[in-house]
């Protein structure tokens, strides 16, 4: 058989025996792999290639003036602008980021009904965020808030929490004496 | 007829292939010629034929009668001749703005018209006549930064017109089949309330007669205690939104017109910004956004959640002072691309002096905006939904009940919330809110020393 | 000087560059002739020299298939045009939308027909697709083609979807959020869905929008979808799609593939003249609607104001209506993949030789049967969303004015995970076993008359009669809607769940039949889950709200 397969160098056995193991159909499969290989590190390549390292994205954090400026109850101030309501309740204070936890439309505070319903598929919170009614599957995201020295806070839409326990903890809620 | 007579007609006779044929590439020419037709043939063009049609019977009118002027007049002559029909636009590009309005507003375009001076005197041919075009430029500035309304418009509905009278809103509805435009949240400012935009850039009132609303509408505002609930840039109280933050710019989408085209207070039609922030001081508030007071939209039904009507009374205003302080409300708007240099910034205005403690401790009692709820003289408390006693007390039969030290312990602390009549009701939505960081030092002490002036005295026991 | 014509025309026709381009001797009108003009033709060839009668006839074809291509054809065209004026920058997008509108020649009149020629097509690809079907015309040896048919469908659908982005105004940049919120609701590969491995900046709808929100990355890449990558391989399928229809012997499938004696016309000029006509009316329709009606224009995006109610195109708007009944990774995921995995692979589970070549409702029972009703229930959705959907989602009756308020939905509860999971069992189990372990014969109408008569009497004893006891103890009696929900999905399920695959499915082979059992019934399932929704406010059967799996 290795005479049918090494016809370049017949007169080396070194090589000849060499190739007794790899069998020309052998190697073409091997190539074959290899193409294949490429084409999935391609495929991959292009699917890292469209995972963005930075964005141009505006920042998630900013400050939203003091305690003092809020009424009791759902403040629309920072909506327009940052997309954020500021919640007074009974001597806490904390704040929902404005994105419905269903499919991610802003929901409207309706004072009326004293809860935000979503325009989308007509999910309904509370204001503790919790959902009273519609499809959405988690309570309203609060955001990681936190009083500084100036006497302002400081509101961070990167740090979310929606877990009832969790979202009472100090990072996303602030106590203060009205 | 039978069946087969009709197919016979139908199919053999009248829509044969070759028929249709004929029929649908003539019918599909025709169309699209009339889509031509219909997209070279536009508003704005008979505007401009129409001027350049004024200004040759003008030059020639000149011409013929002092036949010394020929020479000169010819090259404006045939200029004014040789001019093309053109979309012309302003590029205002500090400002980010294109304004298309000189297409058809011809007279302020200074290409055509580069001395920007005519003897026209109708609105779209009319050359810009006040002192406040002149020093802005509309090269430099374009149109809609004080007009508003949607420059990359080129026609009359879209361009955000809006009638400045109920008469010429009648006329344009009928000549013009006009409407509120939809979708563009800056409809122009009509009349004067155009001079709302000049705070955008002037911090202070620029001194112009027109401004005049403006001015009114501060007083007022000042006057009537607004301060007292809502923020205006943050400085005021917290219990109503921040007029400048949040009332002068609120998406339409989130305005919730439901109750006040329920009631018949506006039209469907005319919900635009600028109406909403009107109504507030034309009808009753509590008309716009009633709350839920028996706790019918309630999640459970069981276990109702009642909610009061908002807390802004019902002024009163006459038609004057309801369009000064809508004026005014507008002008808190501010845009923030604009650039510094395009910017006019002037000092505080200083507090004015008073020549007794009392006399100033009653622009006290102004200024945070106490009369809101208490009254111009504090004898008047306005009513309150299930409050305890359905009003705001009446300081001067109260304030004698205190010390003086009560008093500004009470002033300092406020009472939120309110005590309720009907235990199952409401929250009253209206609290005395604390005035602890508000209200300081001199201040406070005048104050004090204003209310126990006015106080009635208590009868020794 | 006179001219004749005749000899002109000959003499261009005989010139050596008219020859070098058109190929062909003499035309002298004879078949042979015809023939040539189509195999000689790079554009014409795609059709066969000559095709079965039947073929020609309006109503068998409806010619949609040629104008979803036609449309295909004239929305490349226009948005060719279209980009010449369009920048896809957040800045700049709206105001060149603006501008077409009010400055640009014919601008405004290319954007319409872009926009209403994108509706049209997906109108005309669906229908096409449903007379496919009612013609079983995806048979052997056409299974392939249907598959291709699906994916151009799929293609279609996208391509409109990317486009909606393109004029950056409200209902542009809220379809998109609600659609790419979809993506991140995927099983473990969106940050939002079911067992998630991933979080918000390397997920699904990362990957898809290019940021975390829909932005200038989204834009540019909805862009540049829309325009080259959807076109670039809808066309590559095409190609597949339009080879296989000419290979397979082209349309009207073969009443009997053995009989090669049917009576064949010439294509040319039967179906070429045909086709042309139907184009050109069409295109007149097109153009008029066009005239008619403007494309939409909103505000300018804005991220922070949700427009109020937010709809998507009214394709999707069935699959809106479903993310009220069902968590988004359901009804915006797993039910449209099933929808395409289900179309797919119908040609090889339907292995019924009846109805090929012909609409045939009594030959296909059960096939007809089961698409027709998701079919209906595909556009009753759809209706429901565009016309009975009103701000925050409430039910609105098309007279009723949109300002006034509604009583917000009734909070609702959830099934207790044991049950659920029993009750999930005994329906996908027994409802597959049920049918083929009831051997007797059953006389149609008769039992489903019989299953609804005692439905029916069930449920009035349980509103009426024993009203009494029930509110006694369970503390809740029946309302009307309730009534109406449970005889509605007890009738579903017994006629097309039980009945039907009973009568007509039974004898399949086994995996066939579960196969056609899963689909179907689960079906009947997105139904009933709408039923107990709407009648009883029951929000989850299933719940493990810490892997975000609710069902």
């Amino acid at each position: 058989m290795a005479e049918n397969i090494s016809p370049q160098n017949p007169s080396t056995p070194v090589a000849a025996s060499a190739v007794k193991t790899m069998t020309r159909r052998d190697f073409l499969w091997t190539a074959w792999v290899a193409f294949a290989s490429f084409v999935g590190a391609v495929g991959a390549s292009f699917g890292k290639f469209m995972f963005p390292n930075v964005l141009y994205e505006t920042p998630q954090i900013f400050k939203a003036g003091k305690p003092d400026d809020y009424a009791e109850g759902v403040s629309t101030k920072w909506m327009k602008e940052q997309r954020v309501w500021i919640i007074k309740n009974e001597g806490h204070l904390y704040a929902f980021w404005g994105r419905c936890t269903h499919l991610g439309c802003t929901p409207n505070w309706f004072d009326a009904e004293k809860r935000f319903k979503c325009p989308c598929h007509g999910s309904n919170f509370n204001i503790d965020g919790d959902v009273i009614a519609g499809p959405a599957p988690k309570p309203l995201n609060r955001c990681s808030i936190a009083l500084l020295p100036t006497g302002e806070i400081l509101v961070d839409k990167s740090v979310l929490e929606t877990r009832p326990g969790f979202r009472e903890k100090k990072q996303f809620f602030i106590e203060f004496n009205a | 007829m039978d069946k087969n007579e009709f197919r016979e007609l139908w199919f053999n006779k009248l829509f044969t292939l070759r028929n249709l044929f004929f029929i649908f590439n003539f019918v599909v020419l025709g169309l699209f010629l009339f889509a031509m037709a219909q997209d070279f043939f536009r508003e704005w063009r008979p505007y401009q034929s129409h001027y350049k049609k004024m200004e040759i019977a003008r030059i020639k009118g000149q011409m013929d009668q002092s036949p010394a002027m020929k020479e000169a007049l010819d090259a404006e002559y045939n200029l004014a001749k040789s001019r093309s029909q053109e979309i012309k636009q302003i590029l205002a590009t500090d400002l980010n703005r294109v304004d298309r309005c000189v297409t058809c507003h011809v007279g302020y375009d200074s290409y055509t018209n580069p001395t920007l001076v005519n003897e026209y005197n109708d609105h779209p041919y009319a050359a810009p006549k006040n002192e406040i075009h002149a020093k802005h430029p509309v090269e430099k500035y374009g149109c809609t930064v004080c007009h508003e309304g949607q420059g990359l418009a080129t026609n009359f509905i879209e361009a955000g017109h809006m009638p400045k009278s109920p008469e010429q809103k009648a006329e344009w509805a009928q000549k013009r089949d006009w409407h509120v435009v939809e979708y563009w949240e800056n409809p122009m400012n009509a009349g004067p309330l155009v001079y709302a935009s000049c705070y955008k850039c002037h911090e202070a009132h620029p001194n112009v007669t027109g401004v005049d609303i403006i001015k009114k509408g501060k007083n007022l505002a000042f006057e009537n205690g607004c301060v007292g609930c809502h923020q205006i840039r943050g400085e005021g109280g917290s219990i109503a939104p921040d007029l400048a933050e949040e009332t002068a710019v609120k998406p339409l989408t989130r305005i919730d017109f439901g109750y006040a085209v329920s009631a018949g207070v506006i039209e469907k039609h005319e919900r635009t910004l600028e109406n909403w922030i009107r109504l507030h001081f034309a009808t009753n508030p509590a008309v716009l956004t009633p709350g839920d007071p028996e706790g019918k939209l309630s999640a459970d039904p069981k276990k109702p959640a009642p909610v009061a009507p908002t807390a802004m009374p019902y002024f009163g205003f006459n038609p004057d002072e309801v369009e000064a302080l809508t004026a005014y409300v507008m002008s808190l708007k501010s845009e923030k691309n604009i650039p510094y240099t395009y910017r006019v910034f002037s000092p505080k205005e200083p507090e004015p002096k008073f020549a007794s403690a009392v006399q100033h401790g009653r622009y006290i009692f102004q200024k945070h905006g106490c009369v809101s709820c208490h009254g111009k003289d504090a004898n008047h408390g306005i009513q309150v939904f299930n409050r305890q006693g359905d009003r705001v007390p009446d300081l001067v039969k109260t304030v004698g009940t205190y010390t003086n030290d009560e008093l500004i312990e009470k002033i300092q602390k406020g009472v939120n919330p309110e005590a309720k009549e009907n235990p199952d009701g409401p929250t009253p939505p209206l609290y005395m809110p604390s005035f602890k960081d508000k209200i300081k030092g001199e201040e406070m002490e005048h104050l004090v020393q204003y209310l126990m002036s006015i106080a009635e005295k208590q009868e020794a026991w | 000087m006179t001219f004749d014509v005749e000899k002109i025309k000959k003499q261009i026709i005989d010139s050596p560059i008219w020859r070098s381009m058109f190929r062909g001797g003499k035309w002298n009108d004879t078949p042979r002739d015809r023939a040539q003009h189509i195999i000689g033709n790079v554009w014409l060839h795609l059709h066969p020299a000559k095709l079965r009668k039947r073929a020609v006839k309006f109503t068998y074809t409806w010619g949609l298939g040629g104008l979803s291509f036609g449309l295909f054809f004239v929305l490349t065209l226009s948005g060719i045009i279209l980009m010449f004026y369009y920048r896809p920058t957040v800045q700049l997008a709206y105001q060149d939308i603006k501008d077409l509108e009010h400055v640009v020649s014919m601008g405004g009149f290319w954007r319409n027909f872009h926009r209403w020629g994108a509706h049209l097509m997906v109108l005309t690809t669906i229908f096409h697709m449903i007379r496919v079907f009612l013609s079983g015309s995806y048979k052997s040896p056409r299974e392939f083609n249907w598959v291709v048919g699906v994916v151009l469908l799929l293609h279609t659908l996208l391509l409109s979807f990317s486009g909606y982005l393109l004029p950056w105004d409200q209902i542009a940049i809220w379809a998109i959020t609600v659609g790419s919120n979809m993506a991140s609701n995927t099983p473990v590969l969106g940050a939002e869905g079911p067992f998630s491995i991933a979080n918000i900046r390397n997920d699904a709808r990362f990957m898809l929008l290019g940021g975390t929100y829909v932005g200038e990355n989204a834009l540019l890449r909805f862009y540049v979808l829309h325009c080259i990558a959807f076109p670039f391989l809808a066309g590559i399928f095409m190609i597949v799609h339009f080879w296989r229809i000419r290979k397979d012997g082209f349309s009207a499938a073969p009443l009997n593939i053995k009989d090669k004696t049917e009576e064949k016309v010439d294509v040319w000029p039967n179906l070429v003249v045909r086709e042309y006509l139907y184009a050109m009316f069409f295109m007149a329709v097109l153009i008029a609607w066009a005239i008619w009606m403007k494309a939409p224009l909103e505000e300018i995006a804005n991220l922070n104001v949700t427009p109020n109610p937010a709809k998507a195109p009214w394709y999707f708007l069935g699959l809106q209506e479903l993310l009220v009944y069902f968590d988004p990774w359901i009804a915006g995921v797993v039910i449209p993949t099933l929808i395409l995995v289900g179309l797919m692979i119908i040609p090889y589970v339907d292995d019924n030789k009846e109805g090929v070549g012909y609409y045939s409702l009594k030959e296909r029972p059960f096939a007809n049967s089961f698409f027709l009703f998701g079919v209906a229930a595909w556009f009753v959705l759809i209706v429901i969303g565009t016309y009975f959907r009103g701000p925050n989602w409430a039910w609105y009756w098309p007279w009723e004015n949109w300002l006034h308020h509604k009583a917000p939905p009734p909070p609702a509860w959830n099934v207790p995970n044991i049950l659920g999971v029993i009750l999930m069992g005994v329906y996908f189990v027994g409802g597959t076993l049920l049918p083929r372990w009831v051997t007797k014969d059953l006389a149609f109408k008769k039992t489903l008359w019989t299953g609804v008569g005692v439905v029916t009497a069930i449920t009035l004893v349980l509103k009426f009669a024993a009203a009494g006891a029930f509110e006694k103890h369970l503390g809740f009696s029946f309302g009307f809607a309730q009534v109406f929900w449970i005889i509605f999905s007890a009738t579903l399920y017994y006629a097309l769940g039980f009945l039907v695959p009973q009568k007509f499915a039974r004898l399949i082979s086994w995996p066939r039949y579960v196969i056609s059992m899963a689909f179907l019934l689960m079906t009947i399932g997105v139904m009933l889950k709408i039923g107990l929704r709407l009648g009883f406010n029951i929000k989850y059967i299933f719940h493990l709200a810490q892997y975000n799996f609710n069902i």
